[in-house]
């Protein structure tokens, strides 16, 4: 529901929207700054093995888990979208489950059980695990989608079922399992507890390692710079793949849904037990893992006032943090919602385009920044807060986007009409719609604040502790059974968003298109429920941790 | 020679048949409409011929070949036969020219033609040579339409199955497209069956009709036989406007006498409830002396009645009469009626009526 409006947007907010968009750039373009300013000694740590080294791990890391994502969703996807598997409602629920467990949670739990775990395998295989939703959940959709017509046409022309699957279905689906391919991608890029976790020297740990020894914070920032462009790189790819799939949409958009194909026997045999070894390895090992560290501790590791500060930590820093996001993200998300123009579309790609941006690089920039600009802004709350806030902004812009962008712009209009003057009329029409949807973006960014690692543990105040720290420093020692209450805590926090998508893919009828109605005929649930579309694919995600 | 044949069908998705009895066919090159409400189960019976849902105790011959019957079924992809679908379905990921090449070999025919040219031939044939290098969503929604004929015809199927294929087309598109489509299939010699709701478009576009009822076809014939002598009244009324005239004696030759005197019917019958006669058929005539709209009347008759309504559309208008016991009978007359009213008119029958 994009309303292109001819107006051109008041002045006011199209400062403010400058001014979140120039603060959000802040830290990055400090951290370029930094580099070039350092010259010679920047260009030398360029060339040093350790860094072609560092991209090579990287790389292959990324290249594994994309294998690894493809293995595991695209049987899932098509057995929970085209066949009659049983208990396919429960499934797609549960698939939908990995998001809420974050990356290094489930590294954590892996390294408990099998305490020999290292290396770039362990590490892709932790990463495929959590991060195959990407891939399954738009591919489901997609398959869901499709057109039976497209199938049935190609079947008239002469083509058998392999044949109609190579040269209709696949090129069809690619566009959608690409996309979430590359948000994996992202993802393992800018993961950096998995990777610490099992000692895999890609860019993150290596940027971490570097910047604690403080003697080399250049080349650090030489290593951060690179990981941004590549992560850059991905998030302009994703864009691309993903507007090709929406140019290619024809007709009408309402295809009847395809015949579900039925599977009898051995064939059905072999789909539950792989539904339930993707299901067993994603989610209910590591949930295994963690409560078992839980009940052999027996307590003896507990510690209530230290678990009771790390969570009173994490809220803190996390609402801090979601409230200077929701400042930042509503002027921008209006703006997108209501006005067009090439200034207003690079002003949303522009702060599209921090999504994913890894938080150890904005925590490096932030130290930077706040050493030579503001000491004494050096590891406070507030620091740690607008980290978070540069972070996950972009998450609130999109649910703000949604949630106006679901409110008629009509309805403005007649309350002008009434009498009403722009910002009586704008509050009690869109205000009052899109709030609740708003108010999720900041919800969200709160949930997704509290599971951050890297940039915490770079900006926090001395003695402050998180629920992510605590599990991080813990899991150092290797006191498995002491990080177990923390682990347990961040899925719990992780699945409420985690909870809510589920049951907005998993409602019938709901196929994930953008094009589909709300079904809510309450406009102000409509608007939330766009918010959490908005927010429902790349959002979810615990962001690099 | 057969182009189609259907008998005894009892299709349907898992549960009640939707199609459940059916039988008819149609001659090589010609156009078959199977026009229905919604519902009636026509988009079903032609995804069982198209073989996409299974169907029992049913014989289907496409061509001369057997395609379904008694341990007979053949697949969709080895049926002969294309399928242009409501909205054209063309594959969104290739080029116009790909889309009509899809069911066609790589490079060359199997009579050493290359396929471009084939390609190109057939989108000259449907009007549309300079988009081959076009994707499906930048072209309208009548080009899309005409590709995905042309990607059906491509193969040289037995037969052509299109479901509704201009619905989603503007008014003034689909007959002009309609009449555009029926010469294409007609040059290409192709067998057509077209499933339509559109009444208009099965009679001024197909060489035989069947109008189908609850899964059930409730008459079948020529279009003229369809709108001119119906077999009852659902018939009668699903193909256009009628004016239901109660008997009310039968002359000595068997013509019906009615509110609106003796209707000859093509046929003498013994016994008639009812007798159907179209609007256009009804002629009004001024009183007192003025021309008559659209033609002499017949002499003898002389019902007289009063214009209750006018409705004009500019290319006709629809008049209805009150005659003197309150009896209301509907005329269409082309262009302005040039009446008002509560002008007295003279009504009369022009044609035949059919008894019901």
């Amino acid at each position: 529901m994009g309303t292109s409006t001819s107006r051109r947007p008041p002045l006011p907010l199209l400062a403010a929207a400058v001014a979140a968009v120039v603060v959000m750039a802040l830290p990055l373009v400090y951290l370029v700054i930094r580099v070039v300013d350092s010259g010679e000694s920047a260009w030398s740590a360029l060339w040093r093995p350790r860094t072609a080294e560092t991209i090579a791990t990287s790389l292959l890391l990324v290249v594994l888990v994309a294998v690894g994502v493809l293995i595991l969703a695209v049987p899932t996807a098509w057995l929970l979208s085209r066949t009659d598997l049983p208990f396919r409602r429960v499934l797609i629920v549960l698939v939908a489950l990995p998001l809420a467990v974050p990356s290094y949670v489930a590294a954590y739990a892996w390294i408990a059980l099998l305490p020999g775990m290292s290396g770039v395998l362990a590490a892709a295989l932790v990463m495929s695990l959590s991060t195959f939703p990407y891939v399954s959940i738009p591919l489901m959709a997609a398959l869901r989608g499709l057109d039976p017509g497209l199938e049935e046409s190609a079947r008239s022309l002469g083509l058998g079922r392999a044949a109609v699957a190579r040269r209709v279905v696949l090129p069809l689906m690619w566009p959608a399992a690409g996309a979430g391919l590359l948000l994996a991608a992202l993802y393992t890029l800018a993961e950096f507890g998995t990777v610490s976790i099992f000692r895999v020297d890609a860019f993150t740990r290596v940027i971490y390692a570097s910047y604690r020894a403080s003697f080399d914070r250049t080349a650090a920032a030489v290593l951060a710079v690179l990981l941004v462009l590549l992560a850059l790189a991905l998030v302009a790819a994703e864009a691309r793949v993903r507007g090709r799939a929406s140019r290619w949409r024809t007709g009408s958009g309402a295809p009847r849904p395809a015949a579900p194909i039925h599977v009898r026997g051995r064939v059905r045999a072999a789909g539950l037990v792989w539904m339930s070894c993707v299901i067993g390895l994603s989610l209910a090992l590591p949930v295994a893992s963690i409560i078992g560290q839980l009940v052999l501790s027996r307590r003896r590791a507990f510690d209530p006032e230290a678990f009771l500060g790390a969570l009173a930590g994490s809220v803190s820093a996390s609402t801090l943090g979601a409230a200077v996001a929701l400042i930042l993200a509503i002027p921008l998300g209006v703006l997108a919602a209501r006005y067009t123009g090439r200034l207003v579309r690079s002003l949303e790609a522009g702060a599209f385009a921090g999504h994913g941006l890894p938080g150890v690089v904005i925590g490096l920039a932030l130290v930077f920044l706040t050493l030579m600009l503001l000491p004494a802004a050096y590891q406070t709350l507030a620091t740690l807060a607008f980290a978070y806030a540069v972070l996950f902004a972009p998450k609130a812009v999109g649910a703000t986007r949604a949630a106006v962008g679901a409110a008629p712009p009509e309805l403005e209009s007649v309350a002008r009409s009434l009498g009403r003057g722009p910002l009586g009329a704008w509050w009690q029409t869109t205000g009052r719609l899109a709030w609740p949807g708003i108010a999720a973006g900041g919800l969200l960014v709160l949930l997704t604040a509290m599971k951050e690692l890297p940039a915490t543990l770079m900006l926090r105040p001395t003695g402050f502790e998180t629920l992510a720290t605590r599990l991080w420093s813990r899991t150092e020692v290797e006191a498995f059974g002491a990080a177990a209450p923390y682990a347990l805590a961040l899925i719990v926090l992780a699945a409420l968003p985690a909870w809510l998508m589920s049951r907005w893919l998993g409602s019938p009828g709901s196929s994930g298109r953008r094009s589909q109605a709300p079904r809510t005929l309450d406009r102000g649930d409509a608007a939330a429920d766009g918010a959490w579309k908005g927010a429902a694919m790349h959002q979810v995600k615990a962001g690099p941790s | 020679m057969t182009g189609l044949q259907v008998a005894g069908v009892g299709a349907g998705y898992g549960g009640e048949p939707v199609v459940r009895d059916v039988s008819f066919g149609v001659e090589h090159g010609r156009l078959l409409a199977v026009v229905g409400a919604s519902g009636s189960g026509k988009s079903t019976l032609l995804r069982a011929i198209a073989g996409f849902i299974p169907v029992s105790s049913v014989i289907i011959r496409i061509g001369d070949r057997l395609v379904t019957g008694p341990g007979v079924a053949i697949s969709p992809e080895h049926r002969s036969v294309g399928i242009v679908t409501q909205d054209g379905s063309l594959f969104p990921h290739l080029t116009v020219a790909r889309n009509v090449g899809f069911g066609l070999p790589r490079r060359t025919l199997s009579d050493g033609t290359p396929t471009a040219d084939r390609v190109r031939e057939l989108l000259s044939m449907v009007g549309l040579s300079d988009v081959g290098s076009r994707f499906p969503h930048e072209l309208s929604g009548g080009q899309q339409q005409r590709v995905a004929l042309a990607r059906a015809l491509a193969p040289n199927p037995e037969a052509v199955l299109l479901d509704e294929p201009f619905s989603a087309l503007d008014a003034g598109l689909r007959s002009e497209l309609g009449h555009e489509v029926r010469q294409v299939l007609r040059d290409a010699r192709t067998t057509a069956m077209l499933v339509t709701h559109d009444q208009d478009e099965a009679l001024s576009l197909a060489d035989h009709v069947a109008l189908l009822v609850d899964g059930r076809i409730a008459q079948q014939g020529s279009p003229r036989d369809l709108y001119e002598r119906p077999a009852n009244l659902a018939v009668a009324s699903f193909l256009g406007e009628v004016n239901v005239l109660p008997v009310l004696a039968l002359e000595p030759d068997g013509d019906p006498r009615t509110a609106l005197g003796v209707i000859p019917v093509s046929a003498p019958v013994s016994a008639a409830k009812e007798v159907v006669v179209r609007p256009e058929q009804v002629v009004l005539t001024r009183v007192p002396a003025a021309p008559s709209l659209g033609g002499q009347p017949p002499a003898g008759n002389d019902t007289r009645g009063r214009v209750a309504a006018i409705v004009y559309f500019g290319h006709d208008s629809i008049v209805d009469v009150e005659l003197a016991d309150r009896v209301i009978v509907r005329a269409r007359v082309l262009g302005d009626s040039g009446l008002a009213v509560g002008d007295e008119v003279r009504v009369s029958v022009c044609g035949h009526g059919q008894p019901l």
